[in-house]
This record gives structure tokens, sequence and C-alpha cells, in this order.
């Protein structure tokens, strides 16, 4: 205990420190968030976007989940330390995106407008990186992920794309790792064999 | 009528069940053998193909308004000492509010209060206490042997770690977050004719906190 004072001592008096060394202390602190978001944050969206029916959906929940985390962070609620802040990211992400669809009386009307928009909307705002020769590649898996039940694409993003362990993704989604488990290798299966019905039409290598 | 109702039913008899999908069948095997959470050669395949298709990269606009709601929060590769709950890296000493840091308040007596019994509890190894009768300056050294009539005169515990191992649902209904603390006790030990030796000890201790995992 004594050596854990020690250390919030040091932690206090370092943040009494002038304002110049503050500055300098803030921005490796800047810089190593952005290296963290770069790296994180396409992962985290992707779900956001598995998860809400749009870009600009998945981007607002995006950013209220960090300012949840931030918030709770701050105000000494989180339990756990930084290793646990995906995990909570992914689960606010996760409730936002239930609220958002609870809250807008939309949900009939989008999906109407998502289905003759859909060419547009994918070339607009795609959900994986390609070049160009791998355009049908991602759009096709895109597509297919979007025509999988719900329940199965998110723990199929969630494994595969943010890395998870399915003990991770049950407490995420609030159920057993088994039955992560089996959605996971489920939906795994449904997506190669319709990604494979697109292979067997020429349309794609994977 | 009836003999309608009895062609039916027979006709409903003869219809067998669809057997299992490969697939389902094969997953249902898993579940019965505990394998259901390891994936197969040609999953890990598809698996490992699908995950070099990379997630799009946020834009520069939204990385700027991620990182103003980031700020003052530092970046998660400098936290490297997993704090009690309600302890930050910056926050100052005499900022500190009781009422909010109440988890950290019982974490930090619940460990108080266990060093205090195992100080009570803690045994002088191999034999009852005996009062030392007259003042000696035995000489301190440290050895792994224990003399038969010994007590303990120091007692000291050094915080070494603690860790985040995640959550579990023991009885299936309330979450909790298992925090193991790791220390290391020490012990001097006096002998009948003054002599004195340390024991030290290393200690694990796992708590369950009950915790809102959202």
């Amino acid at each position: 205990m004594d050596q854990y004072k020690d250390m919030s001592s040091t932690r206090a008096a370092h943040s009494t420190d002038s304002q110049p060394a503050k500055d300098s202390a803030s921005q490796p602190a800047q810089s190593e968030w952005r290296d963290w978001l770069s790296t994180h944050g396409p992962k985290l969206l992707l779900f956001a976007r598995q998860q809400t029916r749009s870009h600009e959906d998945a981007e607002d929940i995006l950013q209220d989940a960090v300012v949840k985390l931030v918030d709770k962070v701050n105000s000494g609620e989180f339990v756990g330390g930084s290793d646990a802040w995906q995990a909570y990211l992914y689960t606010s992400i996760r409730r936002l995106a239930i609220d958002l669809s609870r809250r807008t009386d939309r949900r009939k009307k989008r999906e109407d407008v998502v289905s003759i928009a859909a060419g547009d909307e994918m070339c607009k705002d795609p959900w994986f990186e390609g070049e160009s020769t791998d355009d049908e590649i991602r759009e096709q898996l895109e597509e297919k992920l979007k025509q999988l039940p719900p329940k199965f694409a998110e723990v199929i993003v969630m494994k595969i794309w943010g890395e998870k362990t399915f003990a991770e993704i049950g407490e995420a989604l609030e159920i057993s790792q088994n039955t992560a488990a089996s959605r996971y290798r489920y939906g795994l299966e449904s997506l190669k064999k319709s990604l494979a019905g697109a292979r067997r039409r020429g349309d794609l290598s994977i | 009528m009836k003999d309608k109702a009895n062609e039916l039913e027979r006709t409903l008899h003869d219809q067998q069940a669809a057997e299992l999908e490969k697939a389902l069948l094969g997953r249902l095997q898993a579940a019965a053998e505990g394998t259901l959470t390891e994936l197969n050669e040609d999953e890990v395949r598809f698996e490992a193909r699908l995950r070099s298709i990379q997630p799009k990269r946020l834009g520069s606009q939204l990385i700027a308004a991620l990182e103003s709601k980031v700020e003052g929060l530092p970046a998660p590769n400098q936290v490297h000492i997993l704090p009690f709950p309600g302890i930050q890296a910056h926050e100052k000493v005499h900022q500190t509010r009781f009422h909010q840091t109440a988890p950290w308040a019982a974490a930090a007596a619940a460990i108080c209060l266990l060093g205090v019994l195992t100080a009570f509890w803690l045994d002088p190894l191999g034999g009852p206490a005996n009062t030392v009768g007259k003042s000696s300056s035995g000489s301190n050294r440290t050895s792994s042997a224990s003399p038969p009539l010994t007590l303990p005169t120091e007692f000291s515990r050094a915080l070494s770690q603690t860790q985040d191992k995640g959550i579990i649902w023991p009885s299936n209904d309330e979450p909790h977050r298992v925090i193991k603390v790791t220390y290391t006790d020490k012990v001097t030990m006096k002998r009948e004719d003054g002599s004195t030796y340390e024991v030290e000890k290393p200690r694990v201790e796992y708590y369950l906190v009950p915790t809102d995992s959202h």
C-alpha cells in the first residue's frame, strides 16, 4: 500500500507542474491517442456499422461510446484498467445502437431507403479498405455480412476484425461463450456459402 | 370423417424428420465434447482470409472529433498500473471525493482488514509462542530452516501488482469483476536465543467486485 501511495503522490506532484511541462506532457498523449484510434478505431467503427443502418449513425454512436467511456473513467466509476476499455466500447456501441433503433421510429422507412440506395451507400462509405482490384471482394463481403442475421454478423465482426475471444464476445453481448462460438461458426459457415456462390459466378476470389 | 383423420394421421406418421445438416451436426458434437470454441482448419483458414480484408480507416475528421473527446485522458499505452476503482493517474490527493470513490474505499478497507487478520493468524513456525526472557542481540540472518520456538517480531506487506482478470458470472445473475492482487509478505521471526530470520512469502488474493459490465 505504501508503494502504491508513493506512486499516487508522484502523479499528483506531476500534475501541478508549470504550464509548459503540462503542455509537453499532453502532446505525447495526443499522438498516442491518435495511434490508438488509428489502430482500434476502424474495428470499432466496423462494429458500429454492423449495428446500425448508416455510416452517419455508426460514427455518432462511436463518438457517444467514447464520451461515455471518458466520463466513466474521469468520474472514477470505471472498474478496470485501460485493457478493459475496448470491451466497454463494444458493449456501449451495441447498447447505443439498440437505443437508437428504438428511439427513432424510422426503421421501416430507413429499410426502404437503404434497399433503394444500397449501391450508393456501399460506394460512398464502404466498410472495408480495398485497392481497385479488390473492390468486388470488399463489396461482396459487405453485402453478405449485411444479409446475415445481425446476431451472427456481430459475432463475426467482433471475432475476426475486433480480435475478441469468445469469452469477451459473450461478456459484451451478454451471452455465454459457447453461444458466441456457436453463432460464430454458424455465421461463418453461412458467409462462406454465400461467398462461395459469388465465387462460382466468378465475382470474387475469396 | 374418422377415416380421413386416420388416413391423415398415417400420412403424417410416415413423414420422417429431416436429417441434421452436416455443419449443425458437427457443432452439436463439438458442444457435447466441449470443443465448440475450437475452430477446425477450414474455419481458421477462412477466418484468416477474411481478416486480411481490413476495415476502412477512420477519416481525419472523425479522428479529430474523437481526439477532442478523449482530451485529458491518458492514452492507454501510458497507463501501466491498474488503479483501484476511483483512483486515476492525474487525480490530486486533496481532491478525493469519498462518495464517488466508495468502491475504492471499500476495496482498500477490505485489504487492510485482511492484512490485520493475517497478522493475527500468522503462527510461529513449528511451535507455540514463547516469551523472550532476556534481551540479547542476536544476529539477523535469512534462513529457510525454522527452529521450533519462534516469535514474529515484525510484519510488513508490500503490494506488488493489481490486475483486472475480467468479468465472471458466478451465479449467472450478477456480473463480478475479478481483481487479482499480489503482495509480498515479510515476517521477521525471533528465536529463543535472540537470533532472527526473515521469511518472505508471495501472496495472491482474488477479489470479486460486483460490477455493471456496461
